[in-house]
């Protein structure tokens, strides 16, 4: 089956002030595949998600999305095509679970009446169908990040970065994201990266292909 | 942009200054009070122009001509002399009906100026106004002048002053309009600073910066839009109370028309906004375009 790049990373390097984060590296991921980043604490993971999502620019190299370099897209309409789950949730203090989610919607001037129903369909899908009106201080850590995940996939984006969503989670409750996280790519079709350090959760999806990041290095493991 | 995304625009600017009540409130009362001055002071200005005019015109020195003399000869005499620029001739009769207005409902007390008990008077304009002392020496020993007269230094002293309130008017003008900016500015950039969170949410589900933008012009737009509503009913309630009794009792003020009301009123307002507009285009710069 002829599989088809989504992502593709050529000879990409990236440094802070005097550190290489990242030399030359060269990364392919498929259409519809799930991935784990793992390494050490300051490795350059988070670094990988931030050059995909246009936060930072790599020094050399090129980046291309679905074969076109990442540079010839306006940031703000490539961003649309990406979801983004972080470890701190990002979920707004003020705005109740609801329009947490759909704020990644009506941002982009979606119709709020079709916006309502995925998203009422994605809460139920996760659990959350009885909290739509609940405020994030009123929630647990989980559930917190699976409001983050429903917001991210609100708009059906081909990509899905996940910077340690179990980060700030105890074992059951990131053991149930990360069999969320993996059942969506399925559900979706979507093309998943997490980022992870946990041995816990990579020993959970041995099936998943696994990078990782070391001085500079960014290779798969066989 | 499209409709709804302009809907959006809308409601998150409208909650935006919700949230921020305070500031807004703040914000929107100062613009208020310089666009409201602003267009008091360009009022004043206009007004006080006239005055200037007339006693502009005033500088111009008066000579009263003799009983039996005639005054149009006298003029015409005059008026070929190179010195002169202009004469003007002001008969007894038409200053009398002027005066007539001081003694409103006293009118017995003109009766001492009836019949050609005032003398006419020729107002001349010299081209060169510094030989007024010299000029007003020599026509005094003219025959068939009686008296001649130009007020200076009241007119000069006046005219110092005009100079002087159109300075402080423009300068104190200025630093309402900065202080108005300042204050805009720092308002939306307080909204900014409490609303980080959410500006980097919605850039990162892809936002367009320039709709984002939008959403805090158009919170800063409603409060200069507000601040000109009150402005506006504060110029045209002093223009109805304060202007038009000025007028009245002084006659020489330019009129303000109804053309010179609305054309104050739309300078004040356009002032506003730009300051508004110009206050929250900066606020917004470093916050989306590092978000």
């Amino acid at each position: 089956m002829a599989t088809f790049n989504m992502l593709e990373f050529r000879n990409i390097t990236k440094n802070f002030g005097e550190s290489v984060i990242l030399h030359e590296v060269n990364a392919i991921f498929h259409k519809g595949s799930f991935h784990f980043i793992c390494g050490e604490s300051g490795s350059g993971k988070s670094t990988i998600l931030k050059l995909i999502n246009q936060e930072i620019a790599a020094e050399k190299g090129d980046i291309l999305w679905q074969g076109q370099p990442l540079k010839s897209y306006e940031k703000f309409k490539l961003r649309r095509q990406i979801g983004v789950v972080f470890q701190s949730f990002e979920l707004i203090h003020h705005m109740t679970v609801l329009e947490n989610i759909l704020l990644a919607g009506r941002a982009l001037g979606k119709n709020r009446q079709a916006l309502l129903q995925r998203a009422m369909k994605l809460l139920t899908r996760v659990g959350l169908n009885g909290k739509i009106e609940a405020y994030p201080e009123q929630l647990s850590g989980g559930q917190m990040q699976r409001v983050a995940i429903v917001r991210a996939i609100l708009n059906k984006p081909l990509l899905l970065l996940a910077d340690e969503p179990t980060g700030n989670l105890d074992r059951k409750a990131a053991s149930d994201v990360m069999n969320l996280l993996y059942e969506l790519h399925r559900e979706e079709q979507m093309t998943m990266i997490v980022v992870t350090h946990s041995e816990e959760v990579l020993a959970q999806f041995t099936q998943a292909q696994r990078w990782y990041v070391k001085e500079g290095d960014f290779y798969e493991q066989e | 942009m499209s409709k709804s995304e302009l809907r959006y625009v809308l409601s998150d600017a409208y909650i935006g200054i919700k949230r921020n009540k305070g500031g807004a409130i703040a914000s929107l009362l100062f613009t208020a009070l310089s666009m409201s001055f602003i267009g008091i002071f360009l009022l004043f200005r206009i007004v006080v122009g006239g005055a200037t005019d007339y006693v502009s015109s005033q500088l111009a020195m008066k000579v009263y001509v003799s009983q039996n003399m005639s005054t149009s000869e006298l003029a015409t005499i005059l008026e070929e002399k190179d010195f002169v620029k202009h004469v003007d001739i002001e008969k007894g009769e038409d200053l009398v009906n002027r005066l007539s207005f001081f003694f409103d409902k006293r009118a017995y007390l003109l009766d001492a100026f009836q019949n050609g008990q005032v003398n006419d008077a020729i107002r001349i304009q010299l081209k060169n106004s510094q030989q007024i002392d010299d000029v007003a020496q020599v026509l005094r020993g003219v025959h068939g002048i009686d008296k001649v007269v130009y007020p200076q230094e009241l007119a000069q002293l006046l005219q110092k002053i005009l100079v002087k309130m159109t300075f402080y008017g423009i300068a104190i003008t200025a630093i309402l309009l900065i202080v108005t900016f300042f204050m805009i500015y720092m308002t939306l950039h307080l909204a900014l600073y409490k609303r980080h969170q959410e500006l980097k949410v919605k850039l990162l589900v892809g936002m367009n910066p320039a709709v984002l933008r939008c959403q805090f012009l158009v919170e800063g737009f409603s409060l200069a839009i507000g601040g000109a509503i009150i402005s506006t009913v504060v110029t045209l309630v002093s223009y109805h109370f304060f202007f038009s009794a000025l007028q009245t009792f002084f006659v020489f003020l330019t009129p303000i028309t109804s053309e010179h009301l609305w054309l104050c009123i739309l300078i004040e307002i356009l002032l506003g906004i730009s300051m508004s507009l110009l206050a929250s285009y900066l606020a917004t710069r470093k916050w989306i375009n590092n978000a």
